[in-house]
């Protein structure tokens, strides 16, 4: 569990597939927090997180910088994230139609739906920090290591990424009770 | 210490990253400062709130395998055996996978489905207790032409997308026509579609036109098939008896271009003979014609594959004449691989000559007749074909190589491993037709082994009280109700 993302991923090309296990392991806590927040239900986060992974897995000849691998899973995430809420669109549309004589499903939502929807909505930057700190279980000085960046830049970043959720969940708040 | 330089300071507080003084003079600050405190104490409760998000997200132990990993490494290994293996031990298992995909009678299967979706609504009529219900099968019965219009999306994560917009021309007298133009798109390639089907029951041919490719092929079929190609395509009164049994609501009145329509729809995966993991109908029907205006079909035939289909534009009682159903094939054209060859049986022989197949290749007989199971069998006998030492395998690359010795064309052997692969779509399509017929066909390869010669694999209802059985070894016999209890109690549990 300790060797870096680019070991892991140059044993999968060379032939050792089971070793992706331990990337799986490594994002799956980011993957699904970032998912959940985009798709609103823990079972769909599941499904579009295994759904992301797999493709990612097949795909990984593509990835130029494999020490980049976390950005690039995101990346892949957020149009699996696309694809299930487009279909998601034309199933409500259809819903809706038929609404008048049923009453919709109360989706399954997740334990904190509000905070991971609010994490989904931050600027890319503050998101990554705020995953890694908190769902992939890094340390602020971790992070700076894998992002290459100074330690000061993260405490900084993090800040401000605690600002916008705080401005972000108590706007939900007040939506939600005008509501 | 300001309030500024404080506030700056506490996110870094809460994640210990202060050295000593910088500890001191915060703490101080907040012991005089309540608005800092306060902001203190919000950013508290928002990490604790990651804290325990992450907490929920995390696996449980660090050490051991979570379902959620090993159902991806699953996932992966499936895929990967049927992409890797076939694909680079001998590049053939792919080939034949694409071209079963391409085939002209997927097509004719997948248009099939379209139209047992346009006849549903006939079916949710005869469900209800209205004066109406007469009016309708009266109307439908009298029924001698029709055409319509359908646009069908079919998504497969391995095999790409298919859109495709069809006009269905179908004839009491003389048969159906399919014209389908679409595009088919996998790994950012688009390959346009124009085809041409003809199904032709007095001739006992499948003629598909390719205008894309330049190309036609001309495919026979036996009873069995055309039978059920008959009830399924051209008869609503038969699809009325055998879909009577679903479950479907009202969705109340609509307008649809102008008319006025009442719609129903059905979520009953039991409908269209239960092989698809999800499905839902909804039908469309003017409340002064009672025939259908508009219908949709949604449904998930396996893992990463959906379709959808849409029909309208219906022009009940359209007159066609014979010139519509003859097959035309513009000069030029050649025949394409399976010009000249026999459509697979959908009788209960076809069947058992797939089960046959199945296990001649694999060794064992499909788990489950669903089409998910079914998608992937294919890909078993061909990386089988390839690359194991079974006898059936043997024969066939022996055969292969005498083939090739001979002089034969690539091609031609290619048609014959595809002609061969065609035959499994009795798995598929037979059980089907007894589920269509309401004959309640039990299969259960699930437990049952081609050693089990005493165990049913596969039975269905004949008659009051008769049964036909297919057991293990593939022997059958015709057994009455009694005698099947027995047998079927000597299952494993």
């Amino acid at each position: 569990m300790t060797e870096t993302d680019k070991y892991y991923v140059e044993r999968c090309l060379d032939g050792h597939p089971d070793d992706f296990r331990h990337l799986v392991r490594r994002y799956q806590p980011i993957l699904l927090a970032h998912l959940a927040g985009k798709l609103g239900r823990r079972d769909r986060a599941e499904e579009a997180a295994q759904e992301t992974l797999v493709r990612a897995y097949f795909k990984m000849d593509t990835l130029k910088k494999p020490e980049s691998f976390l950005p690039w899973l995101l990346g892949i995430a957020d149009n699996v994230a696309k694809e299930q809420q487009r279909a998601e669109q034309i199933r409500r549309k259809r819903e809706s139609v038929r609404a008048f004589c049923e009453e919709a499903p109360q989706p399954e939502l997740s334990q904190d739906y509000a905070l991971e929807a609010a994490i989904a909505a931050l600027p890319e930057a503050y998101r990554t920090v705020i995953l890694l700190r908190y769902y992939g279980g890094l340390s602020c000085g971790g992070i700076a290591e894998k992002l290459d960046t100074p330690l000061g830049t993260v405490t900084k970043t993090l800040s401000r990424a605690y600002a916008l959720l705080r401005d972000s969940l108590q706007r939900q708040t007040v939506n939600e009770v005008q509501a | 210490m300001n309030c500024a330089e404080c506030k700056e300071l506490l996110v870094a507080s809460l994640e210990g990253l202060l050295d000593d003084s910088q500890k001191r003079a915060v703490k101080e600050h907040l012991n005089a400062c309540e608005t800092c405190r306060e902001e203190f104490q919000g950013l508290q409760t928002l990490r604790e709130r990651l804290v325990n998000n992450g907490r929920t997200l995390a696996v449980e132990s660090q050490d051991v395998a979570s379902p959620f990993e090993d159902e991806v490494m699953n996932r992966i290994i499936r895929e990967q055996s049927a992409r890797l293996k076939s694909a680079a031990q001998a590049g053939m298992g792919l080939r034949i996978r694409r071209l079963i995909m391409r085939n002209p009678m997927i097509r004719v299967a997948a248009a099939a489905i379209v139209i047992v979706a346009c006849a549903i609504g006939v079916m949710f009529w005869t469900g209800t207790e209205s004066i109406a219900l007469a009016q309708v099968l009266a109307r439908v019965e009298q029924i001698q032409a029709y055409v319509y219009k359908t646009k069908m999306t079919t998504e497969d994560s391995m095999t790409g997308t298919t859109r495709i917009e069809s006009t269905v021309f179908v004839s009491n007298e003389y048969g159906m026509r399919i014209d389908q133009t679409g595009v088919h798109s996998h790994d950012g390639q688009e390959t346009p579609i124009q085809l041409r089907t003809y199904l032709l029951p007095q001739k006992k041919i499948v003629v598909t036109v390719n205008l894309a490719d330049k190309q036609y092929g001309r495919m026979t079929f036996d009873d069995a098939t055309l039978e059920n190609a008959q009830t399924k395509n051209r008869d609503p009164r038969e699809i009325v008896k055998t879909m009577l049994g679903h479950q479907y609501r009202e969705l109340g009145t609509s307008v649809i271009d102008g008319r006025k329509v009442q719609g129903f729809e059905t979520t009953d995966p039991g409908f269209m003979s239960g092989s698809f993991k999800s499905i839902r109908g909804t039908l469309w029907v003017d409340v002064e014609t009672w025939l259908p205006v508009w219908s949709e079909t949604e449904m998930e035939v396996g893992e990463g594959v959906r379709a959808s289909a849409v029909d309208y534009d219906y022009q009940w009682d359209a007159p066609v004449d014979a010139s519509t159903f003859e097959p035309e094939i513009p000069a030029g054209f050649t025949a394409d691989r399976m010009d000249g060859t026999q459509m697979p049986s959908f009788s209960e022989k076809g069947f058992i000559e797939a089960l046959q197949m199945a296990v001649d290749f694999t060794g064992h007989y499909p788990k489950a007749i669903d089409s998910n199971s079914l998608r992937q069998l294919p890909m078993e006998i061909a990386e089988s074909m390839t690359t194991s030492d079974r006898p059936a395998a043997q024969q066939w690359r022996e055969e292969l190589k005498q083939f090739k010795d001979a002089g034969g064309s690539k091609e031609a052997a290619i048609r014959a491993g595809q002609e061969r692969m065609m035959k499994l779509m009795a798995l598929n399509m037979f059980p089907m037709i007894l589920n269509q017929q309401q004959m309640d066909p039990v299969y259960r390869g699930d437990v049952v082994t081609p050693k089990d010669i005493e165990l049913p694999l596969m039975r269905w209802k004949t008659g009051d009280n008769e049964y036909r059985v297919i057991f293990g070894d593939l022997h059958t016999d015709t057994v009455d109700a009694e005698t099947l209890a027995t047998l079927e109690a000597a299952l494993p549990k």
